[in-house]
C-alpha cells in the first residue's frame, strides 16, 4: 500500500505555482487509460485502477475552479452537472456498443467522445454566447472528459472487467451524481477569498477517495459474485486513500486558516 | 389501463404522506447547514466585518446534495435488500431494515462532505480573520447528519412506493435521484426564502425584500448568546419548511392522484392535471390579490 | 421507433429544453426576496421541474409517443406551479411582501401596477400573474422536451438492441437525465443566473441559446445514434 500515497498529490506537490490544468489532464488520461488495461486484464486488481482514476477527478476539480473563478453565469453546482451528464451520457452510451460491455477501444472512444462534446459546447459558450473565461473551450473538456474517464474505470470495477448484467443498470444514477458532487465539491467548497489551486485539489483527492468508497460499499453488495473481489479492493483502498488524503488535506487548512480555537465569542461585539 | 385497485389508492396516499414528512426534514437538513441560496449570505458577513458562527455546509447546492443522499440510499438499500432476501428475510422487511442501513451510510458521507465544505471555507476567510470555532461546527453537525439520514429514508421509501405501489416503471434508484433533485430545487425555491429574508435578517424591518447593499449583515445573535446554526430550524420548521413539504407532497399526491381515474381512457391523467394546473394558477392569482389588497403599497411609495 | 426518427427525436427534445430555461422565472438572489422569480439558480430549477416531468412520463411510457409526451409536460407544470403558488404564499405569509415584477410596470394580465409594492433596493418579489404564465409555458416545454428524448431512447433500444423493457426504461430515463442537464445548463450562460420568463429582455438572446443548443444536441443525438445502431 505505498504506492497510493504520493500518486494524485505528487502532481499536484509543487508549491507556490499554480500547475495549469491541461497538464492535470493529460497524466489523469494517461492514468485513466492504464489503469482500464490493468482491469481489463485482471479485474482482481481494480484496487491499482481506482488509485489511477484519482487524478480523474483532480483534473475535473481544477477545471471547475478555472470556470468558476471568473464568475460563471451559473452556479459551481451546474457546472458540475453539465460536465458529469456530458461524461455520463457518452459512458453509458458506449454500453451497448457489444455484448462485452467494454473491449479494447473503450477508453478511447469513451475518452475522444467526452473531449470533444465538451470541447464543441465551450466553443459554443466562447463564440457564440461570447463569455469572458479565458481558455473556456479547453477547461469544459476537461470537466467532461475527466468524469467520463472516472465514470469508465468505476463502472468497469463495478461490473468485473465488462461482463454484462442486469444488476448493474441499477448503479447508474448513484454513479451518476456521486461524480457530479465530487469534480463541483472541492472548488464549491473551499469558495472564498483566500481560495488556492493547492487546497481545493487535495480536498479533491479525499472526495474522489470518498466517493470510490461510497461505490466500493455498492460493489460489494452487488449480486454478481464476480464483482466481490474486485469491490472489495475498491473499498479498502479507498479507505486508506481516504485516511492518507485527510491528512494531508488537513495541514494544509491548518495553515491557512487565520486561528484555530475550540471555542469563543466574535471579538468587538458586545455580548 | 387496469382498474383501480386498493393499493394503488393506498399507494397514493402513502406517497404523499412520505413525500410531505421528507419535504419539512429536508429543509430543516438545509437550514441546520446554511446551505442553497441564502449561503452566499453566510458568505458575504466575514467580507464586511462579521464574524460568524454559522454551520457552513455548502454542499454543491440543495439538488445535487438531495439527489446523491437519495440515490445512493436507494441503490444500497435495493441490493441490501436482495441479499437479506437471499437469507430468508421476508422482502417488506427486508426493504425497510435495507433502507436504514442505506441512510445510516449516507448520513456518514453527509457529515465528511459536511466537515470539508466548514474547514475549507473558514480557511478560505482568513484574509477576512474568521477564527475556527470547534463548537460551532461540532453543535449542529449531528443534528444536520439526523436530518440527512432521515431524508435520504423517506425518499428511499417513496422511491419504493412509487415503484411498486403505484408501478412506475423506472427503477428504484433512478426514482430516488429524480425525486432528490426535484425535492432540492422545490426546498431551494420555497422553504430557503424563510431563511435567508427573515431568520438571517430578523434584526431588520419586516415586509420587505432585502436590498443589495444590506446583504450580508446578517443577523450575529440568537434567542440567547451568539446565534449557532441550530437555532434555525426550529423557527424555519414553523412555516418554510411545512410550506416546503405541502409543494412537494402535493405533487406526489396530485400525479398519483390523477392516475385513479380512468373515465377518459390513456388521456385521462393528462386532462386531469391539466385541470389541476388550472385551479392552482387561479389559486396564485387569488392569492396575489389579496397580498395586494391587505399589505398595500409600500409606505412612501403609493403615487410611483 | 425508427432510430433516425428517435435521433432527430433526440434532437429537437434537447433544443426544446434549451428554450424551456428561457421561460422560467428564476434568480438566485430570490430567496433574500430581493428579485423576481423563483428563488434558486435557472439551471437548477429548470433541471428539478424537467426530473418532475420524466417521473410523469415514466408512468405512460408504453402507451406510446403523444401520450408519454403529453404527461411529461403536465408533470413538469404541475411541479412548477406548485413551487410558485407555494413560494408566493411563503413570500406573503413569511417575508411579507406583495408579489412583484421588476420588468414590466402594468401586469399585461391583470393590469395590475407593480411599482408601488416593490420595496427599495431590490428588482421585485415572488411571481405575479404573467411571470407564473410564463413559468408554466416553460414547464411544458421543459416536460415536453425532457420526455420526448426518454421516448425516443426508448424507442430506439428497444428496436435495435434486445435489451430486456424493464432495464431499457430505466437507460432510457437514464439517458433522458442527461441529455437534459447538458441542455439545460448552456442557457444558463446566457442568463447569468437570474431571468424573469418571457417579459424579460434576455429573452432577445435565445437565438444565441438556440444555436447553441442545436450543436450540442445534434453532437450528443448523433453519438448516442451511434452507439446503439452504428457499431
Amino acid at each position: 500500500m505505498t504506492t497510493q500515497a504520493p500518486e494524485p498529490p505528487a502532481a499536484e506537490e509543487v508549491e507556490a505555482k499554480e500547475i495549469p490544468n491541461i497538464k492535470l489532464y493529460i497524466v489523469a488520461v494517461i492514468t485513466g487509460i492504464i489503469g482500464y488495461y490493468i482491469l481489463l486484464a485482471n479485474p482482481n486488481l481494480a484496487f491499482i485502477s481506482v488509485i489511477l482514476a484519482w487524478p480523474a477527478i483532480v483534473a475535473g476539480a481544477g477545471g471547475v475552479e478555472h470556470l468558476c473563478r471568473y464568475g460563471l453565469g451559473t452556479g459551481t453546482s451546474s457546472i458540475g452537472y453539465w460536465g458529469t451528464a456530458v461524461g455520463a451520457t457518452v459512458v453509458f452510451a458506449t454500453i451497448f456498443m457489444s455484448s462485452q460491455i467494454f473491449n479494447l477501444y473503450s477508453p478511447f472512444i469513451v475518452i475522444i467522445a467526452g473531449t470533444i462534446i465538451g470541447y464543441v459546447v465551450g466553443l459554443c459558450a466562447e463564440r457564440i454566447i461570447k463569455m469572458k473565461i479565458p481558455e473556456q473551450a479547453q477547461q469544459s473538456f476537461i470537466i467532461t472528459g475527466s468524469s467520463a474517464i472516472f465514470i469508465l474505470i468505476v463502472l468497469e470495477v463495478l461490473s468485473s472487467g465488462g461482463v454484462a448484467t442486469t444488476k448493474l443498470y441499477y448503479t447508474f444514477p448513484v454513479i451518476y451524481i456521486g461524480t457530479a458532487l465530487v469534480i463541483l465539491h472541492p472548488y464549491n467548497g473551499s469558495l472564498g477569498a483566500g481560495e488556492n489551486q493547492s487546497r481545493t485539489l487535495r480536498l479533491a483527492c479525499c472526495e474522489a477517495s470518498l466517493i470510490t468508497t461510497l461505490f466500493g460499499i455498492i460493489g460489494v453488495l452487488l449480486p454478481n459474485t464476480t464483482s466481490f473481489i474486485p469491490a472489495l479492493g475498491m473499498l479498502i483502498i479507498s479507505l486508506i486513500g481516504f485516511a492518507v488524503f485527510v491528512k494531508i488535506w488537513w495541514k494544509k487548512v491548518k495553515e491557512d486558516t487565520y486561528e484555530i480555537v475550540w471555542t469563543g465569542y466574535p471579538a468587538g461585539v458586545p455580548h | 389501463m387496469e382498474p383501480v385497485t386498493l393499493t394503488l389508492m393506498i399507494g397514493v396516499g402513502l406517497a404523499g404522506a412520505i413525500a410531505f414528512i421528507a419535504g419539512i426534514i429536508e429543509d430543516a437538513e438545509s437550514d441546520a447547514g446554511s446551505a442553497s441560496n441564502p449561503n452566499s449570505q453566510v458568505q458575504l458577513a466575514p467580507q464586511i466585518g462579521h464574524i460568524i458562527r454559522y454551520y457552513d455546509k455548502a454542499i454543491a447546492g440543495e439538488p445535487p446534495q438531495n439527489g446523491l443522499w437519495a440515490a445512493s440510499a436507494c441503490t444500497i438499500a435495493l441490493l441490501l435488500s436482495w441479499r437479506f432476501a437471499d437469507m430468508g428475510i421476508g422482502q417488506y422487511y427486508a426493504i425497510f431494515f435495507a433502507a436504514v442501513v442505506g441512510a445510516a451510510i449516507v448520513c456518514l458521507v453527509q457529515g465528511c462532505f459536511g466537515v470539508f465544505a466548514h474547514l475549507s471555507r473558514i480557511a478560505s476567510f482568513s484574509p477576512f480573520k474568521q477564527p475556527l470555532y470547534w463548537d460551532a461546527l461540532l453543535t449542529p453537525l449531528p443534528y444536520s447528519m439526523g436530518l440527512a439520514f432521515l431524508t435520504a429514508l423517506l425518499l428511499t421509501l417513496l422511491a419504493f412506493v412509487t415503484s411498486g405501489l403505484l408501478g412506475n416503471p423506472f427503477a428504484p434508484p433512478l426514482l430516488a435521484l429524480l425525486f432528490g433533485i426535484s425535492l432540492g430545487s422545490i426546498a431551494s425555491g420555497t422553504g430557503d426564502i424563510q431563511y435567508g429574508a427573515e431568520r438571517l435578517y430578523q434584526h431588520h424591518i419586516f415586509g420587505s425584500g432585502i436590498p443589495i447593499s444590506k446583504m450580508g449583515d446578517i443577523d450575529l445573535k440568537g434567542e440567547y448568546g451568539f446565534r449557532n446554526s441550530v437555532d434555525t430550524p426550529y423557527f424555519c420548521m414553523r412555516l418554510g419548511g411545512t410550506i416546503t413539504a405541502f409543494a412537494f407532497g402535493l405533487i406526489i399526491f396530485l400525479d398519483g392522484w390523477t392516475r385513479l381515474f380512468t373515465f377518459a381512457g390513456e388521456w385521462t391523467s393528462v386532462i386531469l392535471e391539466a385541470i389541476v394546473v388550472a385551479i392552482l394558477f387561479i389559486f396564485l392569482v387569488w392569492l396575489e390579490k389579496f397580498t395586494r389588497d391587505s399589505y398595500g403599497p409600500y409606505p412612501g411609495q403609493e403615487d410611483l | 421507433m425508427d432510430p433516425i426518427a428517435a435521433m432527430i427525436g433526440i434532437i429537437i427534445g434537447g433544443v426544446i429544453v434549451g428554450i424551456c430555461v428561457h421561460f422560467i422565472p428564476a434568480s438566485a438572489v430570490g430567496a433574500m426576496s430581493a428579485s423576481t422569480g423563483i428563488a434558486t439558480g435557472p439551471s437548477m430549477l429548470s433541471a428539478g421541474c424537467g426530473l418532475a416531468g420524466l417521473y410523469a412520463a415514466g408512468y405512460s411510457i408504453k402507451l406510446g409517443l403523444p401520450i408519454t409526451v403529453a404527461s411529461g409536460a403536465l408533470g413538469s407544470a404541475l411541479m412548477i406551479i406548485c413551487t410558485m403558488l407555494l413560494a408566493n404564499a411563503i413570500c406573503a405569509f413569511g417575508t411579507g411582501v406583495a408579489p412583484v415584477a421588476g420588468t414590466y410596470d402594468k401586469d399585461p394580465i391583470t393590469g395590475w401596477r407593480q411599482k408601488p409594492f416593490m420595496s427599495p433596493g431590490t428588482d421585485g418579489h415572488s411571481m405575479p400573474t404573467t411571470t407564473a404564465l410564463s413559468g408554466i409555458i416553460g414547464a411544458l416545454l421543459g416536460g415536453a422536451g425532457g420526455s420526448l428524448v426518454f421516448a425516443s431512447t426508448y424507442g430506439m433500444l428497444t428496436e435495435v438492441t434486445a435489451i430486456a423493457t424493464a432495464t431499457a426504461i430505466t437507460i432510457a430515463g437514464m439517458v433522458a437525465a442527461g441529455v437534459f442537464l447538458v441542455n439545460c445548463v448552456l442557457p444558463a450562460y446566457v442568463l447569468v443566473g437570474k431571468t424573469e420568463g418571457m417579459t424579460d429582455p434576455k429573452m432577445k438572446k435565445l437565438p444565441k441559446t438556440l444555436i447553441s443548443c442545436i450543436v450540442a444536441s445534434v453532437f450528443t443525438g448523433v453519438f448516442i445514434y451511434a452507439a446503439v445502431v452504428v457499431i
